[in-house]
């Protein structure tokens, strides 16, 4: 947890020149400062604090999503982070199929190194189409998946972010477990 | 996903999120609802209830997934002649309740209150009541009453069949969800109306 600032900047940059392993130590990093942020979420009364990105965070959206980043608040900031692993993992799982005969790319090792609560067995390329498509019904369902999946966080950090009744935020849960389970099947 | 597929699933979420909180006899009682106004919702509703059901406990973080008690209107009098006795299910659209006339005991009627929250213009509602108010067939529970509420909510007194609950019937010849769905949508009207009033 305790790398320092120039650590991190060297590990963006060998990220970037390719080096696979450099990734691997980065998300772990990228993963605790959202954790933390939204343990510190819950933790308050207001809604919408306004949490300021660290660095590292700050960094990691910079150069993975070009120039002018402008996280505007914390949901947004969440919602940038959900969308951005989603891509980290779904490229992640492509690669390492890849690299395999038949391309069948599953779950990758850092989504259980980052103990993300996706289920055993998922094919992360039939769950990134289907979010796509869950996202045509309702744009937070497809929020609220990433968020869980591809963040970490609990169902009640999730209401608290997007600002949304806890018990609202359970319910499309569950219908978009329910969606994605069956749409996967096929 | 073409524009009807889109529209199609929205709906099955909305409903979806209505009767995940049901109790499993009023949830089937309320999916057999839906299926007399739409067989293919109903078949796809059941089947993501059944896999939500089989996947209940899987996440982490189900825990906190518990149902809330339903509103209690006991007591409530409506439209200035209707005493509520007792929610008999809740739908998409609103709640029907088991409800007498104050002005005339013995005569119960099922009483369905549209939800406040749906834009429905009070002039719809009224025509909608005034066509309700000309349909006569033997499988359909009759019309007995109906008004607009304070809040401008409309709301529809049926005629209460006491027969056996939908669910119990559909129990005693053992159906699937899916054939339950089948069934009330073959015009099993009188069943499904004394229960849910439209």
């Amino acid at each position: 947890m305790s790398a320092s600032p120039s650590e991190v900047t060297q590990l963006i940059q060998r990220w970037q020149a390719g080096e696979a392993g450099a990734l691997d130590r980065l998300l772990p990093l990228v993963y605790a400062d959202l954790r933390a942020m939204a343990a510190r979420l819950l933790g308050r009364e207001q809604r919408q604090a306004t949490l300021q990105p660290t660095a590292l965070l700050h960094d990691v959206f910079v150069r993975m999503l070009g120039g002018g980043v402008d996280i505007q608040d914390s949901t947004h900031l969440f919602n940038t982070a959900g969308r951005m692993m989603r891509n980290v993992l779904v490229d992640r799982a492509r690669e390492a199929g890849a690299e395999k005969r038949g391309g069948d790319w599953q779950r990758v090792d850092l989504v259980d190194a980052l103990q993300l609560p996706i289920p055993e067995r998922t094919h992360l390329g039939l769950l990134d189409e289907a979010i796509d498509e869950l996202e045509q019904i309702d744009a937070r369902l497809a929020r609220i998946v990433e968020l869980r999946y591809f963040v970490g966080l609990s169902v009640e950090a999730i209401a608290r972010i997007m600002d949304v009744d806890k018990r609202t935020i359970y319910r499309d849960w569950a219908f978009a477990r329910a969606w994605l389970g069956r749409h996967m099947q096929r | 996903m073409d524009a009807s597929t889109r529209e199609h699933w929205r709906r099955v979420r909305e409903a979806f999120g209505v009767l995940i909180d049901l109790p499993a006899p009023q949830r089937a009682a309320q999916l057999a609802a839906f299926g007399a106004e739409d067989a293919t919702l109903a078949a796809d509703l059941a089947a993501l209830l059944a896999q939500a059901e089989a996947g209940a406990g899987a996440d982490p973080d189900d825990a906190g997934a518990t149902a809330e008690p339903a509103p209690r209107r006991a007591g409530t009098i409506v439209g200035g002649r209707f005493r509520l006795l007792g929610l008999l299910g809740i739908g998409g659209m609103g709640e029907v309740h088991l409800a007498e006339r104050t002005d005339e005991l013995d005569r119960k009627v099922a009483l369905k209150l549209v939800r406040g929250d749906l834009p429905i213009p009070a002039a719809r509602a009224r025509r909608e009541q005034q066509i309700l108010a000309r349909l006569s067939h033997p499988h359909i529970a009759a019309l007995v009453d109906a008004g607009i509420g304070e809040a401008g909510q409309p709301w529809f007194a049926m005629e209460y069949v006491d027969g056996a609950r939908i669910t119990d019937w559909c129990d005693r010849r053992a159906l699937d969800l899916p054939a339950r769905a089948r069934d009330c949508s073959r015009g099993s009207a009188a069943r499904c109306s004394s229960r849910t009033a439209i």
